[in-house]
């Protein structure tokens, strides 16, 4: 062999390198957050797969690995839970990689090795991400596709050796891959559907959404929910009169001078069943109207009301809590997407009795005497509904502009809008009014939700967006609590009448948001792990106990399970076993022969080795095959297996044809 | 065990000065010999048949007969027979030529079906009776017959199921003109061939048959492929008959001697294939069609159609 041997590489090698620099990229992006024994043990193991693979000595059995790797699975498998579920899957899964390490490694072990590094890093954009992620991500990418486009060439021919320039050909032009690829994402990433919401957030409870809805109204500060246009939710129902289009989310009714919070009291106002239970039903409110059925998907946001249309009595959701002043919550935060039903009434009046005076009285203690006297000036004298009108109409009336744009934000926000700027958003009209009721002696209240909607006549749904939020008044009129909307221009600004083809597009365009939604909700992650922790229990308690009272199919369920993984554990072992050295001898006659093609010899399936061999002119390369065709039919035709020595021997051979 | 090929190559060797451009037919002789069977020499005249059979029996040390077959030959003087003895007043048995370890059988198909097949019996038992009482033939016992394949008149060629007891059929061929050159130069050797010293022994003989016979590895791979190349037979459009068993045992038989000739201790594809066309011809029917197209191609294209196991 006439070669240079010196600038003659084995992609093996490279290959190898490059696979250990990914698995430890993988360890390193998850090191922080897992624990140090799980640490210790994957830096053993993977220096002694270096060893051993520097040595080119021993190979753990496989059926070993493979029962460790299934023995580490079912370990990790025990110690997920919803609360933690990155954590241990990421230290099962660095187990698994550094077992992978340890074993013969094939072009699937490789490519194993590839994805489980691949999963760690994921893994670790779980548990936090920060510029290290970024900088850990590049190098992976890029030592990814050079190694997978190696590996092409090492599955090929296990024993390739190409001259330097040529590798370093190689590797570059793999590394235009990912460049040339960024581009080609960003496309992808634009026109395939999105979700607002990422998926796997479950995950990651450190994160939450940014935009919507709060428990307090502080004045003039959230200016910015009434510009967003993404969708705070999807009401599927009949079109209704715009009219009715109020979606109530919360009562607000204490007011400090700048901002309104539900009172502490507020909650207390004795749920009127239990909470937990699925469906919270009430009549004795008198409600009377048309009812309306709903289903709401709604999207994430970081407070935990749930909306519907006013006024709503029923809401179908595990775990709700319903009030007394017809608002609903969850015991969370509602953190991803949901599904619920509701029912509402179209009612005017929420009947109640007794209510709590002083609180739906309570005025801030610097309360201007402006404002007092306003008051006075509009109501005195007058009865109870007269005086609801005129300070309606006065708000109302056209003294007061409707305007998103600078609002009065001052220590003083209420007197700022009503003497000073004469405008503001639907937050200073509603508590002006409710200031000024209370003043009145007329108990009143701030409601938050959201008004209006785009009705989307394919999908059947109203599409709620975050700058419809929308606070309004109840005022106690003759026990009852009536609705009233101090805020000027309110039908136009928020049902919105624009029949442009351009709104009509995009509306029709976000029936395959709907459809998506209505799609991803009804997979419920959390009703998976659940069904996990079913199982679990139902392994970790002995059955003969009875505790548990497992319905049959949930027995059924962990019987197949079981009985699944043992089988295939049993068929992997049996198929290593069978198919995994039988094919050695074949990988080398078949590895021979490639290379002889490339001397330019094929042989016939008919013609024997030694025949095959007499053929060859050249005498080195006769030579050469000669010494493989003795070395091989020694053990070949006397039924002796290869031992590793054997075949080592021979790829040496095949190696200097 | 020790394989010994360098020995059968010396013998090889040795008797290339007296048997020019025979070399080939030497071998398969050989081949033959250690296999423990017969061998058939299907050729004309005049072509060194008697020759190749003294070089062999010199070589290894054996003694050796000569048949020459006539329509007049009685099985008893192949076997030999009993005679009065007037001094003693018994009768006393005079071995017949068939007595020997290589027998040359010249012109086989000259003689009566009788005789051919008191022969062929003593071919395949190894022993004769006669008048009663059986005589075992001596070991190693090798029968070279031949037979010319041009005449006819006055032949009784041999059927099919006594060719089959014949492990190989070779024929002789003439010499390439070289050698015939060096043949008419020193003129026949025959004489110098009786004298030469032996090579072997009997008992190195019988060792060496022991060693193939039962030392010589022949994996189930090799057990597939023949079994692949008599289904071929079996089931070819060109034959009437495929391989008996007797003739499968002659594929494994001449495959492991053949493997031993080599100095290997286990069998390859190649020691079926190479002898395949000197062991299967002669055992198998061919239709009528294709009675006059070359037999041993018809073989070989049938051998390789089959896959080798590697």
């Amino acid at each position: 062999m006439a070669k240079n041997r010196s600038v003659w590489v084995k992609i093996e090698y490279i290959v190898k390198i490059i696979t250990y620099i990914i698995g430890l990229i993988g360890f390193l992006s998850v090191f922080k957050h897992i624990s140090f024994i799980y640490s210790a043990i994957f830096i053993a193991l993977y220096f002694a797969a270096v060893y051993f693979d520097y040595k080119k000595s021993f190979h753990m059995p496989r059926w070993f690995l493979n029962l460790t790797a299934l023995a580490v699975i079912l370990l990790s498998f025990f110690r997920l839970s919803l609360d933690n579920l990155v954590v241990p899957a990421v230290e099962g899964l660095l187990i698994l990689l550094s077992i992978k390490f340890l074993e013969e490694k094939r072009f699937r072990d490789y490519m194993q090795i590839y994805l489980i590094s691949l999963f760690l890093l994921s893994g670790s954009a779980l548990l936090t991400i920060d510029i290290e992620f970024s900088i850990y991500f590049l190098i992976m990418i890029f030592l990814l596709t050079v190694s997978i486009v190696l590996l092409t060439y090492y599955s090929q021919e296990p024993d390739l050796e190409l001259p330097k320039t040529t590798i370093l050909k190689i590797v570059l032009k793999s590394l235009l891959i990912p460049l040339i690829s960024i581009p080609m994402t960003l496309f992808l990433f634009i026109i395939l559907p999105r979700t607002s919401y990422p998926f796997f957030n479950f995950l990651n409870r450190a994160e939450k959404a940014k935009t919507g809805f709060t428990d307090n109204v502080r004045l003039g500060a959230v200016s910015g929910i009434q510009e967003d246009a993404t969708a705070i939710f999807r009401a599927h129902m009949e079109k209704i009169d715009e009219r009715h289009l109020y979606w109530r989310g919360i009562i607000l009714d204490h007011f400090d001078g700048t901002s309104w919070k539900g009172t502490e009291g507020n909650p207390s106002k004795s749920p009127l069943n239990k909470g937990g239970q699925r469906g919270v039903m009430s009549n004795e409110m008198g409600l009377k109207g048309e009812k309306v059925k709903q289903t709401i998907y709604m999207e994430p946001y970081e407070n935990r009301y749930l909306f519907a249309l006013d006024k709503p009595y029923l809401i179908t959701l595990k775990d709700i809590k319903k009030y007394g002043d017809l608002t609903f919550s969850l015991p969370k935060e509602v953190d991803k997407r949901i599904r619920y039903d509701a029912v509402s009434i179209l009612s005017d009046v929420i009947f109640e009795e007794g209510i709590d005076k002083n609180k739906y009285l309570q005025l801030p203690e610097n309360i201007s005497p402006e404002i007092i006297a306003l008051v006075k000036g509009l109501t005195s004298g007058k009865e109870r509904e007269e005086t609801v009108k005129s300070i309606l109409t006065f708000l109302k009336g056209g003294n007061y502009k409707y305007s998103l744009e600078n609002l009065p934000v001052s220590r003083t926000p209420l007197d700022d809008f009503l003497f000073k700027h004469k405008r503001g958003n639907c937050e200073y009209f509603a508590s002006a009014m409710t200031v000024m009721l209370r003043i009145a002696d007329i108990p009143a209240r701030l409601v938050g939700g959201y008004r209006g909607g785009y009705y989307n006549e394919i999908g059947k749904y109203y599409l709620v967006p975050q700058k419809n939020a929308h606070v309004w008044v109840e005022a106690y009129i003759d026990k009852g609590w009536i609705r009233l909307d101090p805020t000027p221009a309110s039908i136009e600004g928020f049902v919105s009448h624009r029949r442009d083809m351009l709104f009509k597009i995009r509306l029709a365009l976000d029936t395959i948001n709907y459809y998506w939604n209505a799609f991803v909700i009804s997979y419920d992650f959390e009703k998976q792990i659940s069904l996990f922790h079913k199982i679990q229990s139902g392994i970790k308690k002995p059955p003969y106990l009875k505790e548990i009272k497992l319905s049959i199919n949930k027995e059924k369920l962990i019987k197949y399970l079981v009985v699944s993984i043992v089988l295939s554990a049993t068929v992997f072992t049996l198929y290593v076993l069978a198919f995994g050295r039988k094919s050695e001898e074949e990988r080398l006659i078949a590895l021979f022969l490639k290379r002889m093609e490339r001397h330019g010899y094929t042989k016939g399936k008919s013609r024997g080795l030694e025949e095959f061999v007499a053929e060859i002119r050249e005498d080195d390369l006769k030579h050469e095959t000669y010494r493989f065709v003795k070395e091989f039919e020694e053990n070949f035709y006397k039924d002796r297996r290869l031992t590793k020595e054997d075949a080592k021997k021979l790829k040496n051979i095949i190696k200097g044809i | 065990m020790e394989i010994r090929s360098d020995r059968i190559d010396y013998i090889i060797e040795s008797l290339s000065k007296y048997l020019q451009g025979k070399l080939r037919a030497l071998r398969l002789s050989l081949a033959a010999f250690f296999s423990k069977g017969h061998l058939l020499i299907e050729d004309l005249p005049g072509l060194g048949k008697t020759t190749l059979a003294i070089g062999i029996a010199k070589a290894l040390g054996l003694s050796f007969g000569r048949i020459q077959c006539t329509s007049d030959l009685l099985p008893t003087d192949i076997t030999g027979l009993s005679i009065y003895n007037k001094s003693t007043g018994e009768f006393e048995f005079h071995a017949g030529p068939i007595f020997n370890n290589i027998v040359l059988v010249d012109e086989i198909n000259r003689a009566t079906p009788k005789t051919q097949s008191a022969l062929l019996e003593a071919m395949g038992e190894e022993q004769v009776t006669i008048e009663g009482r059986t005589y075992k033939l001596p070991k190693p016992f090798f029968v070279i017959a031949t037979q010319n394949p041009v005449e006819h008149f006055g032949t009784f060629p041999l059927p099919e199921s006594q060719l089959d007891r014949f492990i190989m059929k070779i024929s002789i061929g003439y010499p390439s003109s070289d050698s015939e050159r060096e043949i008419l130069r020193g003129g026949s050797k025959r004489e110098e061939l009786y004298s030469i010293e032996p090579i072997m022994n009997r008992d190195e003989v019988l060792q060496i048959h022991e060693d193939i016979r039962g030392n010589t590895y022949i994996s189930d791979r090799i057990l597939d492929y023949a079994l692949k190349i008599i289904e071929a037979t079996r089931s070819s459009k060109y034959l009437n008959a495929g391989l008996s068993t007797r003739g499968a045992l002659a594929l494994t038989y001449t495959a492991k001697t053949n493997a031993y000739f080599h100095g290997r201790d286990f069998v390859i594809p190649e020691d079926i294939k190479e002898l395949a066309e000197y062991t299967i011809p002669h055992r198998v029917m061919f239709k009528e069609e294709y009675e006059n197209l070359n037999k041993k191609e018809i073989i070989k294209s049938l051998i390789e159609e089959i896959e080798v196991p590697a």
